[in-house]
């Protein structure tokens, strides 16, 4: 992917990003990348709230957040932007507020709905890159065909239970959304079993990729898929194939 | 010849193990493995594994070895190969 244009640091980011820029092959470039970067993140829930939290603590200029309706108590186990006493109010909005106390300097989008056929045109056209926290497949396919067609990378990551998968699809290149599940999977529930510590394990790990591909370096998962199960701690790491046929990205 | 099975996330929860040893003929491919455990299993893993038409659920992500398997059908198998079946996950 091309990496994000650059913007000169002032004083007072140099010395709160001063420690991550001192990991190799980051630097002060890396930084001014994540200084003009834009990311949708979508859903602010147990995995997209860390995700955006990383994201904001490391620097990334603009984040859209995009989530419909109110805080429920069951978002409280997982959902760490969220608090009891904003029980009832706006998900986004109070995600949007406390990622500002955390890092005032960053463009903080909240878009109270969640991602569909009909919006995600207008939502990816406004970022460089996105990441994919939706519970459900019909959000996850929306934000898969649009990104491919955008030529915008994707960072898939997701959970159930304490087994989680991440991987990061670059339009073209590697497998996208449609290649890995090629129709809306047939056992998969809205509501499903989750410890914050599991999404918030893979959302740490989606920040991380979101950041190597928006700054340029390391080595992103391409046509790799990590599987993680926290019940006896086995990571895995995988490769992924293109269908040919493939309705998004393929020649289906 | 012995195929090692692998279940991941809702079909390890359909089957009710990690992982398990089967005798599958010679020239058994991936599709039959699939259908070996779908039989054997009942119905709750079944449904996962295996559209009522008979045909292997698309959405599944099967891997053979460390390698995804895209068309089930197109696969020899080897004595001491493992297959493992993930069904999609999503959460959030």
């Amino acid at each position: 992917m091309t990496q994000s244009a650059r913007s000169p640091l002032t004083e007072e980011e140099r010395a709160i990003y001063e420690w991550q820029m001192w990991v190799d092959d980051f630097g002060e470039t890396g930084q001014e990348r994540l200084k003009t970067s834009s990311v949708l993140v979508s859903r602010v829930g147990g995995l997209g709230s860390v995700v955006a939290y990383e994201l904001a603590a490391a620097g990334v200029g603009t984040l859209v957040l995009a989530h419909a309706g109110n805080i429920r108590s069951s978002d409280l186990n997982r959902q760490i932007l969220m608090t009891h006493a904003a029980l009832g109010t706006s998900r986004v909005e109070l995600a949007k507020r406390r990622l500002r106390e955390l890092n005032p300097r960053l463009d903080i989008v909240a878009v109270n709905e969640n991602v569909n056929a009909e919006n995600a045109a207008e939502l990816i056209e406004q970022v460089d890159l996105v990441v994919d926290c939706a519970p459900m497949f019909d959000e996850r396919f929306a934000m898969n065909q649009e990104a491919v067609r955008q030529n915008k990378p994707l960072v898939e990551c997701a959970m159930y239970d304490l087994e989680a998968s991440l991987t990061a699809v670059l339009p073209g290149k590697t497998p996208c959304v449609a290649c890995l599940h090629p129709e809306v999977p047939p056992v998969w529930r809205r509501e499903f079993p989750v410890f914050g510590a599991v999404s918030g394990t893979v959302g740490c790990m989606a920040a991380m990729e979101a950041i190597k591909l928006l700054a340029g370096f390391g080595e992103p998962l391409f046509g790799r898929m990590v599987m993680l199960n926290l019940r006896d701690m086995t990571f895995s790491r995988r490769r992924i194939r293109r269908r040919s046929d493939c309705a998004v990205c393929g020649n289906g | 010849m012995q195929i090692t099975m692998q279940y991941e996330a809702q079909a390890k929860r359909a089957a009710g193990i990690v992982s398990e040893m089967i005798e599958v003929s010679d020239f058994s491919g991936v599709s039959d493995c699939i259908r070996e455990v779908a039989d054997a299993h009942g119905e709750q893993l079944k449904a996962i594994l295996v559209k009522p038409n008979g045909e292997i659920q698309p959405t599944l992500l099967v891997f053979l070895n460390d390698a995804h398997i895209v068309r089930n059908d197109e696969n020899a198998l080897s004595d001491g190969d493992i297959l493992t079946l993930m069904t999609p996950i999503s959460g959030g």
